[in-house]
């Protein structure tokens, strides 16, 4: 294990009784990178996002962030460390405001030394790059659906993460906001946060990620650039079925 | 920004203060108008109970987690208070030092195995606690509590009920202003954050089990004064201090005053506690008529008597969030 492997998911899996949700998974994330994850409904990528988190433990298998093994850990613990996540079905402070849903996060990054400034004026930057700054004093529970996804990530944002895990930020939001949304996302990227994505919206995905992974039944079936997985035979198959392929390939 | 809201608050805050101070001025005088010692009993009574549901609150208001039997902080300390006092012939002070300290444990001892699971554990536990602890004070131990009769004879810090009273409004004040201070601190977002989602406070880096146990703690501790007072204020400890029907009071004197502000818990038990007692004539129909006050208040007014003044704060809030778009 070396100081240099950012994370790295060793033989992980989940099971739910006797469904194996995430089997046998492995693969290794380098500081810096965009990883999209794709896959059919049930696929796993969600159980991959709470056994990350934290907020699942795995049945086996072991995690490793910045060489340090976190398998163990709780979530909190994992923010601390620099892991941060969305979810796929929002879950905002409801009776807060916007800015104070922020605060929330960027209070304990203050406690942790994260931030140096007062967490209201931390709080207020984060909503600015996610375009959120003219909603400050609204409640959360007034906000339209596209507005609580950005919420979500600046809560995460405001985490100060190394890592950010987004569970399909783009899910429910019209053609318009998908496309400010990806520019939101594109520029958190590109001030060094490294960015792990599952999406259904491939076209998106697609755009966004250097790499892709593809899940099917807990399962790794590709790796690759977005180009590579797009021509994989199996991944054809896994989201248009046997016949689907046939007729795709003639 | 910054500078804008901090403007606002201070208002709100003036005027949070103005009510304080008349209630202040108004409380400290009653003595000197009333000849009643019945009506300033009543009002000692108000006060305890004023602490004992503010201290309901900052849990079970704050961070979601449900407390059925809050009347075991206040039982327990106000019994170890007399039993120490009156058996071990403790000095008063350090029986009311053990009677908080022994809330404080309890809260470990329920808190620290439940707070960390989610569900109904706290709520079934926190009532099989209060139950356990009835019957055994009303049965099982009556060697020690003495049942319906009591543990008799503790002493009193001060003679009288005047300077009884002026002692429990200082404490009231006192307490119900270091649970506001802290509600409105930030712990007490990070609290009420983890009341409206749990997974996500977690995700905000929040470390949930420490905070609700924080909140629990307090929350024992502050109970367990507002029991320790009663003991040497009434001098006598019945089993009157477990039952159900006291943590069942904490539940609707938070409801009626509105559950979440401390401040409402405060002002529900005050005026119920005076109604109930000042309706005493009434004999049994007073619990009918108690009753069909809190239906009315669940159906009518869920966020109690604070909320009415919220509601106009809220409308402003809304007014200023539709101007910025």
């Amino acid at each position: 294990m070396t100081e240099n492997d950012f994370l790295k998911v060793i033989d992980l899996s989940k099971h739910f009784k006797g469904l194996k949700a995430v089997d046998e998974v492995n693969f290794n994330v380098d500081e810096g990178e965009f990883l999209g994850i794709i896959g059919p409904n049930g696929a796993g990528k969600t159980t991959l996002f709470n056994l990350i988190t934290g907020f699942l433990k795995p049945t086996s298998g072991r995690i490793y962030f910045r060489g340090r093994d976190i398998t163990g850990t709780k979530p909190h613990e994992r923010v601390k460390l620099g892991i941060a996540r969305t979810f796929q079905v929002t879950k905002p402070f409801r009776k807060f405001t916007v800015v104070e849903n922020v605060i929330i996060s960027a209070l304990i990054a203050k406690k942790q030394g994260k931030i140096q400034e007062h967490e209201r004026d931390f709080a207020m930057e984060v909503l600015e790059k996610v375009d959120l700054a003219h909603r400050t004093d609204v409640l959360a529970e007034n906000l339209p659906h596209g507005e609580v996804k950005k919420l979500e990530i600046a809560r995460a944002l405001a985490t100060k993460p190394e890592l950010l895990l987004l569970d399909e930020p783009f899910s429910g939001l019209t053609g318009e906001e998908v496309e400010t949304l990806q520019d939101v996302i594109k520029s958190i990227h590109k001030n060094g946060i490294t960015v792990i994505l599952i999406e259904h919206v491939l076209k998106a995905c697609m755009a966004l990620s250097e790499r892709i992974i593809v899940l099917n039944y807990g399962k790794i079936i590709a790796d690759g650039t977005p180009q590579q997985v797009c021509m994989d035979r199996q991944v054809i198959e896994a989201y248009l079925g046997k016949r689907g392929l046939e007729f795709a390939t003639g | 920004m910054r500078m804008e809201k901090t403007k606002v608050s201070a208002g709100i805050l003036e005027k949070k203060y103005a009510a304080l101070i008349a209630f202040g001025i108004i409380a400290a005088i009653i003595p000197l108008i009333t000849p009643s010692i019945y009506i300033i009993h009543v009002l000692i009574l108000a006060h305890i109970f004023v602490i004992y549901a503010a201290s309901w609150d900052i849990l079970t208001g704050y961070t979601g987690q449900l407390n059925l039997g809050h009347a075991m902080f206040f039982g327990l300390s106000a019994y170890v208070v007399a039993i120490t006092n009156t058996m071990l012939n403790l000095p008063l002070l350090l029986s009311t030092i053990a009677g908080v300290f022994s809330a404080f444990l309890l809260s470990l001892l329920v808190g620290v195995p439940c707070l960390r699971l989610r569900g109904p554990y706290l709520a079934i536990t926190t009532f099989s606690f209060s139950w356990i602890l009835f019957l055994l004070a009303s049965s099982a131990m009556i060697w020690l509590s003495g049942g319906e009769e009591g543990v008799r004879g503790v002493k009193t810090f001060v003679v009288g009920s005047v300077p009884n009273y002026y002692l429990s409004l200082v404490l009231m004040i006192l307490s119900v202003y270091l649970l506001y201070r802290i509600a409105s601190s930030e712990t007490g977002l990070i609290l009420k954050a983890i009341k409206e989602d749990e997974d996500a406070a977690m995700a905000c880096g929040i470390d949930t089990t420490r905070y609700k146990l924080l909140a629990f703690i307090l929350s024992g501790i502050f109970a367990g004064i507002a029991g320790a007072f009663y003991a040497q204020y009434m001098r006598i400890v019945t089993v009157d201090v477990v039952t159900l029907e006291l943590s069942a009071s904490a539940i609707t004197f938070s409801l009626i005053g509105g559950i979440g502000t401390i401040v409402g818990p405060a002002i529900g038990a005050y005026m119920l506690t005076i109604l109930f007692e000042g309706f005493s004539w009434l004999a049994d129909y007073r619990i009918l008529i108690y009753n069909l006050i809190i239906v009315a208040f669940v159906l009518f007014l869920p966020g109690g008597l604070i909320s009415l003044k919220e509601k106009v704060n809220k409308k402003r809030k809304m007014v200023i969030g539709n101007d910025r778009k």
